[in-house]
């Protein structure tokens, strides 16, 4: 059985492991993707299940590609959790976005939401 | 000797009378007295000719009426001094009073004008001013019909001096008399009156406006009390012109009528800005206390002084601003070593003629203004550099954090039991830092302005269970006894931010066991009214000192009664707790004794249920 796909868009290298890693634990196969560029580029070829995504990226930022992907029906089942430090510009997007998670974001609490959204 | 001749004006014989004087010879004395009274004349008219290349002042229009009078009375004088016959004389005594009747009313309009009454400069006033004076000049020209003015008159000698002599006054005559003493009187009295000032400038005009006053006072009262040192004849003309070249001489050396006091002085007076009146070259005219203070002089009164001379800073401030009739403009000014800010206001000052006589300016001290901008602008900074740590700090905490809990999950492999102890330390310091910048970033946010509540319905028990859950495993390991009482009396469900309704909650209950070293704390929660309920926490720990109790609700302040017990934070607890409940309209309040407890009661509205439910 092919296991989900999830992404982790986030700059940060140590809280990319992190969250994979927890991310994994939950049962899905991850792609860690450390810019905004490098994120479309994989969102042209594949379809995640999931994507965890922080807002402030280098080269194309987090609501560029919150944007695409929600404009895009191949993404019609791709959920997406914002993870980002901002508050304020989460808070905006909380209506797009399938959660909102402030940083700092436990292990263990991003992998029972990863749990949770896995596709049954 | 002294002789007279009594003519009665109507039986016609005068003419008849005159032969009885000696030949028309003209003596020595009655022509040198009659030259001063041409001198006096010439001397009228020379200030004429010099105060009318003054028109720039108010005033002086009705001070050329009065000179010219002046003159022309002079020269009748001396005309009716030459002549010899009793009919000549007459006839010159008859074209005196031209000037005579004028000189009361010149005198008049020329002290109103230039105490700054204006509305005596209206044609309607001036026209009935004048009513009395023409009836007098004509009364004077009609003396022969009907004797207004002389009732009985004749030559006086006095020496080889020969004057016409009144010798009993017509009816018209006591009439034109009381006229022209109330108005010269009135007028002096204005003068005097309006000057209130004692500055250096106007001291030396008061004292020249004052000998100028006395002069043809004393001159007209020794003429009619027949004290004249030369008997008969009247001085008075001579007196005025004096009195007329001390006012042309003040006029010169003295700027007599350049300082004119503006009206509306008690207002300037009254200001609380700093204001002063300029006149057209630029010498200050009146000046409040409040512009005292910018006065950098350092000895003597700044009135009558140009400007730049009073104010060392006039020349600091552009010349378009020094120069402005109508301007308004801040500007930066230092006085005595301070910056201070001032919104300078220029009005020009027009008459009724509208003639620029002078400038008002206001400055008005904005230093207060501007360093609240500046402490806004400050705060502003504070607030945003707070988000940004807020923000920042909040990426290397995940880090850690996160770390911390793989390591303990078990992800890098089991752990000894030191290993667990450490990284369980690591884990609740970062989760205490945590909670620092959360309080951080909330306080920015409520700070900004940017902080919103989100209502919902709520069970209110659940919110109190989840309260005790945290808050009892704290208070049981310290042996304090914890209760937490839910008044039946309140609604099952409610409306509100329950998110932050649980952190002002918390907040409190923390504070209340972290602070207790023994006895109890003790959670209620009741409903006060149909619109309001209360939560209480009454603790029997240290207590807060009354001098700390005010301060203890403002961010950044620490109160740590037994300070030798360190907590960590930023103070922000109970600032944030304070600003969330007046977010939520409800009120905070302490009361605390040092060594017997605390108990912090928040009163908050019930949010009302705005949409139906369903």
């Amino acid at each position: 059985m092919r296991l989900p796909l999830a992404y982790v868009i986030e700059d940060d290298e140590v809280i990319a492991k992190i969250f994979s890693t927890a991310v994994r634990e939950a049962q899905f196969e991850t792609v860690i993707i450390r810019d905004g560029v490098e994120a479309m580029e994989n969102l042209e070829s594949s379809v995640p299940d999931l994507v965890i995504l922080d807002l402030h990226l280098p080269g194309i930022s987090g609501i560029n590609i919150l944007r695409l992907i929600r404009n895009d029906a191949r993404f019609a089942k791709t959920k997406v959790l914002i993870a980002s430090a901002d508050a304020t510009q989460s808070e905006f997007l909380r209506v797009q976005a399938d959660e909102v998670l402030i940083k700092p974001i436990g292990f263990l609490k991003m992998r029972d939401i990863a749990v949770h959204y896995r596709p049954s | 000797m002294q002789e007279a001749w009594n003519v009665d004006p109507r039986s016609e014989i005068e003419s008849y009378n005159c032969q009885v004087r000696k030949e028309n010879r003209m003596d020595t004395q009655t022509v040198l007295v009659a030259l001063i009274y041409f001198l006096a004349c010439a001397v009228a008219c020379g200030l004429v000719f010099l105060v009318s290349k003054k028109s720039q002042v108010p005033g002086v229009t009705a001070f050329l009426i009065l000179t010219i009078a002046l003159a022309e009375w002079s020269f009748t004088y001396g005309m009716e001094i030459l002549s010899s016959s009793l009919a000549a004389k007459t006839m010159w005594a008859q074209f005196q009073y031209i000037g005579i009747s004028i000189i009361p009313v010149g005198w008049f309009l020329f002290a109103q004008a230039y105490s700054g009454n204006e509305k005596w400069g209206s044609l309607k006033r001036i026209i009935f001013l004048c009513i009395i004076p023409v009836i007098t000049i004509l009364t004077a020209f009609t003396n022969r019909w009907y004797g207004l003015i002389w009732a009985e008159y004749s030559i006086a000698q006095s020496g080889s001096l020969s004057v016409f002599h009144a010798v009993r006054y017509g009816y018209w005559w006591w009439v034109a008399f009381g006229y022209s003493y109330i108005l010269i009187f009135w007028g002096s009295l204005v003068i005097l009156l309006a000057r209130r000032y004692r500055g250096e400038a106007y001291r030396r005009q008061y004292a020249l406006i004052l000998v100028g006053l006395v002069l043809p006072w004393g001159a007209n009262a020794l003429f009619l009390a027949h004290l004249s040192p030369i008997p008969f004849l009247d001085l008075s003309p001579i007196a005025f012109t004096i009195s007329a070249i001390i006012f042309g001489w003040g006029m010169f050396r003295f700027s007599l009528f350049d300082l004119v006091p503006i009206s509306g002085q008690p207002v300037i007076q009254r200001l609380a800005a700093a204001a002063f009146v300029l006149d057209t070259k630029d010498r200050i005219v009146e000046i409040n206390p409040a512009a005292y203070r910018l006065v950098t002089i350092s000895n003597g009164d700044p009135v009558g002084l140009p400007v730049a001379k009073a104010f060392e800073w006039w020349n600091l401030i552009t010349a378009e601003q020094r120069e402005a009739i109508e301007a308004q403009q801040d500007i930066t000014l230092y006085i005595d070593g301070m910056r201070c800010y001032f919104s300078l206001q220029v009005t020009p000052i027009w008459n009724s003629s509208s003639r620029l006589t002078g400038r008002f300016v206001i400055l008005r001290d904005i230093t207060g203004d501007k360093l609240a901008g500046e402490a806004m602008a400050l705060a502003q900074v504070k607030t945003e550099f707070l988000a940004k740590i807020g923000h920042e700090l909040r990426s290397p905490l995940t880090s850690i954090l996160g770390l911390a809990e793989m390591l303990e999950y078990g992800v890098y492999g089991p752990l000894t039991e030191d290993q667990q102890g450490a990284v369980k330390m690591i884990f609740d310091s970062s989760q205490q830092m945590t909670r620092i910048v959360n309080d951080l970033l909330q306080q920015s946010r409520l700070e900004r302005g940017t902080f919103r509540l989100d209502i919902s319905e709520f069970v209110f028990s659940d919110l109190l269970e989840r309260l005790r859950n945290q808050v009892e495993p704290t208070a049981n390991v310290k042996g304090l006894e914890f209760n937490l009482e839910l008044s039946p009396n309140m609604p099952k469900t409610i409306r509100g931010d329950s998110l932050r309704l649980y952190q002002i909650f918390s907040n409190l209950v923390d504070n209340a066991i972290k602070y207790t070293h023994k006895g109890k704390v003790v959670v209620s929660v009741f409903k006060i009214d149909d619109l309001h309920f209360d939560f209480e926490v009454a603790d029997s720990g240290v207590g807060i000192p009354k001098e700390l109790q005010r301060i203890i609700f403002n961010p950044f302040q620490q109160v740590d009664a037994t300070s030798n017990q360190k907590e960590s934070g930023f103070g922000l607890g109970l600032s944030i707790v304070k600003q969330l409940v007046s977010l939520m309209d409800g009120e905070i309040k302490l009361i605390s004794e040092v060594g017997k407890g605390s108990k912090f009661t928040v009163i908050l509205p019930f949010e009302p249920a705005w949409e139906d439910k369903g």
